[in-house]
């Protein structure tokens, strides 16, 4: 230190250096500073750091905190916001700063009722609220800050975004309700028997309801175990178990419920010896089982149907179905018209005293039978009262369910059920229903198999049947045709014998009788030649309706009072090409035929129709548009011996007097002949129909009206040459024509015939010549007479016709044409329409 | 004391040599800071034109009585010429200034 007196210039240094030690006190940039005695130890700075630190810790934190954070003043102003804050209300801090929170809050000039700053207020504790802001929860916590005199100065306001939160708990709490609906609802049943008598101690709802209780406390009461195995033995087994085990694991048995319905139920259970009673947990199974079993059927019908014969399948396929249905007798047949029952339980069939057991049931016997209802109503029905009404030694049914087994909606089968241990319920109505699904497909293709060989079987017993007709045919044709030249002679000549005798003259009766005999063979030959087809048809265009209308009085009186006839005629009929006469044949021989098959009278229904046949496995008839008759009576039917032998020339049931054994022979060849088809359906007691399917034709009819006057004065001189190679028809003819008032010329031949034309000049006015002749025939002979004489003409006459006479077009529409023999009368009216129709 | 730089003898006959007397408390904060600075800009500007003599008045209180010092850390230039600068030195620029050694004026 120095004793002289400072200069300016000093003092003004040492200020300069107080003012800057100043300035570095405040700037806290000493750490010591030189006290006279000691030193004094300064750390300002290291406290302005220390603050700092403590400050930006306290920031970091703030902003690191997710709920949205503000300190408040006293007026709610926000003084500071952390980070989650601003990103919570989307706005920087610059723009929070100031405001009054609940404008940024709420966008409201004042604050919301709800506020927890107002309860604060008053409370001057911490006050916290949820508030739901858009679709977000938000949970606002607001605490006091109190001055040192318990002033309120502002309050610290922390949100929190609980949504996330909510949203969880809410999952949880759904989670834990589905797990407690679960448990409830559970199928699983407590139980605590004693070990005595099985009666239930204790149990839950869910085994009360399981046995078809409404409440445990009813089936506490009620409820005797032993009375409801269903199964004898079945407790005895499940007790020997658990007592050497001590306890038993999914035992399974089968269960009674309130309503004696069944139930299969599955336990687990332990005993207690010292309690004396076994307690454990159940469980319903019963579709688990139903499904174990479906399925068990299932295979067993499926490998029933694919490996076992016809014989043996029904059987087979029954006993699964008993077996599953705890049945002892049922029955299972398929439909084929009637109901064919192959298989019933050996039981029933043995107990069965019924004295004719039948195992094919027509619909007419159904009756008011249970079963036959079901068939019809195509629906299954059942019945538990024992007093149901059975035939005379039928086997007693105390209860049976009849299920139709249905393929495409059509009942294809029947399954019955009868005589289980308990009654039948619906539950299983609806079993065997499923059952009879399953059955359905597997029966209908099994049953169109073995259709489809009848089928098959029975086309080739007709065709065989066909062919054997065929040979009858000739055989019977060929004799016939030289039968029946030999008639035409004795009629003839009987003809003119009884023209030439004296009326009175006694020998007239025997000649009658002679004549008489000839015409009755001449009709048996006839339809000797119309079954072998070997007759000349005359065809006409008709319609079915009028001719069938026409012959009806006549029917009526063939078939007499006690016989009912009906008509049913189709309105558009389609005209057919066929021999009027013939058709007539036809039509009365099937009605003799009913007749005969109805002695003490029925109904007879003759109808027409046009059909379309479109498949020919149905009717053995190739498919094609037709005009269908059928007669139909409701006689006594034929059984499978007698129906493929009707068509056989002289097979007959009836008595030796009564029937020829034509009749039908004749029907079938005019069909045939006619291009048609015929077919017989018949069947012991169910009367017999008669199908003819003709072709229809698009020519139109003409009506001709023929006068029979004047027959015998037909003659008149005109010249008619008769070319006949037998001589004694040729003089037979020779005769007749002159006397029908003819001038009569004759050649034996062809040759003869165009020697006598052509050489010697004559001029006939008819030739009547026969088709059959050696050398030329009757078409060629009139072909080459025609190249000279072009309207000349020419009536042909045969015995038969065969496929040469088809050819020579003799049995075209409109071809004249006689057949052999003829009567004086026939030959007459012919030879006069042959002259007029020039 | 402790001594840093050249040896005092030929180093005080250059020219332009400066001589440093900084005086510290121990490890404080502020004279750790002086030390540094002073150090650092000693050896960017003054490269083999300084000394530097430290005292730590911690454990030699009366040099800092002796050279009549009233705060530390404070910086005693002795020379080129006499100054005092107090504090931690943390303003370099107006440390520099101080020393005549400002960057328009630093010899290039």
């Amino acid at each position: 230190m120095s004793g002289r007196k400072p200069s300016y210039e000093e003092l003004e240094t040492r200020l300069e250096r107080a003012e800057a030690v100043l300035d570095s006190l405040r700037r806290g940039e000493f750490d010591l500073i030189i006290g006279l005695r000691e030193p004094i130890v300064v750390q300002f700075k290291s406290l302005a750091e220390e603050k700092e630190r403590l400050a930006r810790e306290w920031q970091t934190t703030f902003d690191a905190v997710g709920d949205a954070i503000w300190l408040l003043d006293g007026d709610q102003r926000i003084l500071r916001t952390n980070r989650a804050a601003e990103k919570f209300f989307q706005r920087p801090a610059d723009a929070l700063i100031g405001r009054h929170c609940w404008e940024i809050s709420h966008g409201t000039p004042r604050p919301i009722p709800e506020c927890p700053l107002l309860r604060l207020r008053r409370s001057l504790r911490r006050e916290q609220t949820e508030m739901p802001v858009g679709d977000r929860l938000l949970y606002v916590t607001v605490d006091p800050i109190l001055d040192a005199g318990g002033k309120l100065t502002g309050s610290v306001h922390v949100v929190s975004d609980i949504t996330e939160r909510k949203r969880a708990e809410e999952r949880i709490r759904r989670s834990e309700e589905t797990y407690r609906n679960l448990f409830c609802n559970a199928q699983v049943g407590l139980f605590r028997t004693r070990i005595s008598d099985g009666k239930i101690l204790e149990s839950n709802e869910q085994l009360a309801r399981m046995f078809g209780y409404d409440t445990r406390e009813e089936f506490i009461a009620e409820y005797a175990t032993l009375q409801n195995y269903v199964d004898a033995g079945t407790r005895e087994k499940m007790l020997e178990r658990i007592r050497r085990a001590g306890s038993i694991e999914d035992f399974e048995a089968r269960f009674y419920r309130k309503d004696r319905s069944i139930f299969w139920a599955r336990y687990s259970a332990r005993i207690d010896p010292e309690q004396g009673w076994i307690e454990g947990v159940a469980e319903d199974i019963t579709e688990q089982k139903l499904t174990e079993e479906t399925l068990k059927i299932q295979l067993r019908i499926l490998s029933s149907f694919h490996t076992i014969p016809d014989e043996e399948m029904f059987d087979e396929v029954l006993k699964v179905i008993l077996d599953v249905m705890h049945s002892p007798s049922g029955l299972f047949g398929y439909l084929d018209g009637a109901l064919v029952v192959p298989t019933m339980t050996y039981q029933m069939w043995d107990s069965c005293r019924i004295a004719d057991k039948k195992t094919v049931f027509p619909p007419a016997q159904w009756g008011d039978s249970s079963w036959g209802r079901a068939i019809r109503e195509k629906k299954a029905n059942y019945s538990n009262d024992p007093s149901t009404k059975t035939p005379a030694g039928h086997i007693p049914v105390a209860r049976h369910i009849n299920m139709p087994v249905l393929f495409r909606d059509e009942v294809i089968g029947l399954l019955t059920l009868a005589n289980s241990e308990t009654e039948y319920t619906e539950a299983d109505v609806r079993r065997l229903e499923a059952i009879a699904d399953q059955v359905a497909p597997l029966l209908s293709a099994r049953l169109q198999r073995v259709r489809a060989e009848k089928e098959k079987d029975r086309l080739r017993t007709e065709l065989a049947q066909a062919q054997k007709l065929e040979s009858v045919g000739r055989l019977a044709g060929g004799v016939a045709h030289d039968f029946n030249n030999m008639l035409g002679i004795i009629l003839g000549y009987g003809d003119i014998l009884m023209q030439k005798l004296h009326p009175g003259d006694p020998l007239r009766d025997d000649v009658k009788k002679i004549v008489e005999a000839g015409k009755r063979s001449a009709s048996l030959t006839r339809r000797l030649l119309a079954f072998s087809r070997k007759q000349t048809l005359q065809p006409e265009v008709l319609n079915l309706n009028s001719v069938l209308r026409n012959l009806e009085k006549m029917l009526r009186r063939l078939i007499g009072e006690d016989i009912d006839l009906k008509l049913t005629l189709a309105d558009d009929l389609a005209h057919v090409l066929i021999d009027p006469g013939q058709f007539d044949q036809v039509i009365m021989n099937l009605a003799v035929n009913a007749r005969d098959a109805m002695p003490t009278g029925g109904k007879l229904t003759i109808e027409t129709a046009n059909v379309a046949i479109e498949e020919q496995i149905q009717t053995a008839v190739p498919p094609g548009q037709y005009v269908m008759i059928s007669v139909t009576d409701s006689g006594c039917g034929m059984d499978e011996t007698v129906l493929p032998h009707i068509f056989e020339p002289f097979f007959t049931t009836k008595e030796k007097e009564k029937g020829t054994g034509l009749g039908l022979s004749t029907v079938y060849g005019i069909v045939k002949q006619s291009g048609g088809h015929i077919r017989a359906y018949s069947g012991p007691g169910q009367g017999s129909t008669f199908k003819i399917f003709l072709p229809p034709t698009h020519v139109k009819p003409q009506v001709e009206k023929i006068s029979l006057q004047e027959r015998r004065q037909i003659g008149g001189g005109k010249r008619v040459l008769v070319v006949e190679d037998e001589e004694s028809m040729r003089e037979l003819l020779r005769t007749i024509l002159s006397r029908l008032g003819f001038e009569v010329f004759v050649a034996a031949n062809g040759g003869e015939a165009l020697l006598r034309v052509e050489e010697q000049g004559l001029e006939p006015d008819l030739v009547l010549t026969d088709v059959v002749m050696p050398g030329m025939s009757g078409a060629v002979l009139a072909e080459r007479l025609r190249r000279s004489q072009p309207d000349l003409k020419v009536l042909f006459m045969s015995g038969y016709t065969d496929d040469a006479i088809v050819h020579h077009r003799m049995s075209d529409h409109g071809t004249p044409f006689i057949q052999k023999p003829f009567s004086i009368d026939d030959i007459a009216e012919k030879i006069r329409r042959v002259l007029q129709n020039g | 004391m402790t001594k840093d730089g050249s040896p005092s003898g030929t180093a005080s006959q250059r020219h332009g040599l400066y001589r440093f007397r900084l005086f510290v408390a121990g490890n404080e904060v502020n004279s750790q800071r002086a030390k540094e600075t002073l150090f650092h800009l000693a050896g960017t500007y003054l490269a083999d034109r300084h000394e530097i003599v430290v005292v730590d008045v911690m454990q030699d209180y009366q040099a800092a009585l002796d050279s009549r010092i009233v705060v530390v850390p404070t910086l005693l230039v002795e020379s080129p010429f006499e100054r005092v600068i107090v504090g931690s030195l943390s303003d370099e620029k107006a440390v520099l200034d101080a020393l005549g050694l400002a960057p328009e004026r630093r010899p290039q």
